[in-house]
């Protein structure tokens, strides 16, 4: 269970830095000003976040995702009150920085969209794309009994059920139908554990790719299991079908079978990575570790799953935990500690391919920095997505399922999408039932959180008060590491770049093209 | 810019791995740094050159006599805003990152 009421200031400030900006620099005046006033120009500044206590100083623009490496004029004007007259600013930096190079950083500020004239142009609500993204909750069940389950070790609070193929089937049948022309369509198996319900995954592999090769689409599986029920035949079926498969791994032995103990209470660690022989050499499967107040140090936790020849690891802080292993104060510093180990790991690796290994922690946030644009759906979910529960009913997304105030729809009866979204608005479901809390709504962080819901936090499974709470420390965890994210982007970008495409190579197996023009130059 | 997915033809089958480390840098640095895109699309010679980037001299040849609509394509299709049919396919592979 998060610990710290909603409301309360994040507790942990995990570097030092100077002071933050006037509060008249924060959007909400920006956008309210105006063009000219008294014949005068007035710059606003966007939304953006600075990290003053790196060199050179970095510039997050908060609504586009977008770093930008600042000179010393530029951070002088960017930490100027705002609104901002040419004559304010002259007054105020022209004896330290020179007229001529004012006028210079202040062009060069206003090409970046840093700074503007008149109304900063706010993003539309997003308009309904076509449903891409289909999660079969196929198991609400779980062979493990990890204690900071979110979900009840599987059972979503309800009864332990397996869901029937016929489910399935309508459900893949919705997703086709919802496509549209969508060029590639993506079916998730979650649980619970979903390898507890074998044949219906099989049946909608085999069925969904078929459907999909009729219909003149990609489509990408991935599964998300605590490999205890992989074996030859099954590793095999998978590779066949390109499966990307997410091995949940806690760390070490010990730690492992501590946090995912088996229903009798044995450990799981030497059933999980019992797969790894058969898996050896497939790209797409990478371990995830949840990181709790019990198994805080990431970057140890890191290296014991690339020790064990998996491609990629990732790690995720625990969020809406049970059991007492929500995160607490010193688990929250040694897990920003350990990112920013891993951020020197991968600065200091022999090679690019090594280098692009080891980030692979970061990619969640690099993925968004290299985007470069606001999200294309409205929450954290990479498209428009819908989640089948056992029982043939429809939600938002997995982290709904089970949850009677957020069914959408059923596979018989299809999605409503008056009640799913609200277009005026630009809201999910779960965005009007449970606002955003206001603190979220002003975060420089909102854009790059990796939190995986904030609904998550507002209203932790199994609280059905309607008692809004959040824990500080996950949100200053993300803040923490979204800054050591933001520094590892930018030396990468300058020292490293051929990391960024050797990340995307081994996230894709080598079957990423490059930009074809890139390729038109390199032949001549 | 759109909020909706492409339905651009998505590139696929290309062998990559063969890019030159020179290029692996020059595509790097293209998709991370918007600026870099701009330079390029302007003086792609100096704006390899600046960023330190280490390409052989075929290579660096047929960067500078790029026409200059080419060149503009090259700093385009590593723009996320434009080539979306491209970029899609990595958002599908780490939707979970």
């Amino acid at each position: 269970m998060p610990e710290r009421p909603m409301g309360q200031p994040i507790p942990l400030r995990v570097r030092s830095r100077q002071p933050r900006p006037p509060a008249a620099a924060l959007p909400a005046q920006a956008r309210a000003g105006g063009a000219a006033e008294g014949g005068e120009r007035v710059w606003h500044r966007a939304e953006m976040h600075l990290l003053t206590t790196v060199e050179p100083p970095l510039a997050l623009d908060v609504r586009r995702s977008r770093v930008y490496r600042l000179a010393p004029v530029e951070l002088a004007i960017l930490q100027r009150p705002f609104p901002l007259t040419w004559a304010a600013l002259v007054a105020a930096l022209e004896a330290d920085h020179g007229r001529a190079t004012l006028a210079a950083a202040v062009e060069r500020l206003q090409e970046r969209q840093l700074l503007y004239l008149g109304v900063e142009p706010l993003p539309a609500p997003l308009p309904r794309g076509p449903l891409t993204r289909l999660e079969l909750g196929v198991a609400e069940d779980c062979n493990l009994r990890c204690p900071y389950c979110f979900v009840s070790q599987g059972s979503f609070g309800g009864p332990r059920r397996l869901m029937p193929l016929e489910v399935a089937r309508r459900a893949v049948a919705l997703l086709f139908a919802e496509a549209g022309d969508a060029p590639f369509v993506q079916v998730g198996f979650y649980g619970g554990e979903p390898l507890l319900n074998i044949p219906v995954v099989r049946a909608v592999i085999d069925e969904a790719s078929a459907l999909a090769a009729e219909r003149g689409k990609q489509i990408l599986f991935d599964l998300i299991t605590n490999g205890t029920r992989l074996d030859e035949e099954l590793c095999a079926f998978l590779r066949a079908h390109g499966v990307a498969i997410q091995l949940s791994l806690d760390g070490p032995p010990a730690i492992n079978d501590a946090l995912r103990p088996r229903l009798g209470g044995q450990g799981s660690y030497r059933a999980a990575t019992a797969s790894l022989r058969w898996l050896a050499g497939y790209p797409r499967v990478q371990g995830r570790a949840t990181l709790t107040r019990a198994n805080p140090q990431v970057d140890e936790i890191m290296e014991h799953l690339l020790a064990l020849g998996l491609p990629a690891a990732v790690a995720r802080p625990v969020v809406g935990a049970e059991g007492g292993l929500g995160l607490d104060a010193a688990a929250s510093e040694r897990i920003v500690h350990g990112y920013r180990r891993l951020a020197e790991a991968v600065l200091a690796a022999e090679s690019d391919d090594a280098a692009a290994r080891r980030a692979i922690p970061f990619v969640g946030y690099f993925v968004k920095l290299l985007e470069g644009m606001p999200r294309r759906v409205p929450c954290q979910q990479g498209a428009w997505a819908v989640a089948c529960a056992a029982d043939g009913r429809l939600y938002p997304c997995k982290d709904m399922a089970a949850r009677p105030d957020y069914v959408i729809g059923t596979v018989w009866t299809g999605i409503d999408w008056a009640r799913a979204y609200d277009s005026q608005q630009g809201l999910l479901l779960c965005q009007q039932r449970a606002p955003k809390k206001a603190e979220c709504a002003r975060c420089w962080g909102r854009e790059l959180c990796q939190i995986s819901c904030m609904h998550v936090c507002l209203e932790p499974k199994g609280e059905a008060t309607g008692t809004a709470v959040v824990s500080g420390w996950e949100c200053a965890v993300q803040l923490g590491v979204i800054e050591v994210a933001l520094e590892l982007f930018d030396a990468l970008r300058e020292r490293r770049p051929a990391v960024f495409w050797q990340l995307l190579q081994q996230a894709t197996a080598g079957e990423l093209a490059p930009p074809p023009a890139l390729v038109s130059a390199a032949a001549g | 810019m759109s909020a909706q997915p492409t339905t651009t033809p998505v590139p696929s089958g290309a062998a990559t791995r063969d890019l030159s480390p020179g290029l692996q840098a020059l595509v790097g640095r293209l998709l991370a740094d918007p600026e870099f895109r701009r330079a390029v699309a302007r003086d792609p010679e100096r704006a390899v050159a600046t960023a330190g980037i280490a390409l052989t001299p075929e290579e660096l040849e047929r960067l500078r006599t790029l026409p200059t609509a080419q060149r503009e394509q090259l700093a385009a299709s590593a723009d996320t805003r434009d080539s979306r049919g491209w970029w899609l396919v990595i958002l599908g592979w780490f939707w979970w990152w």
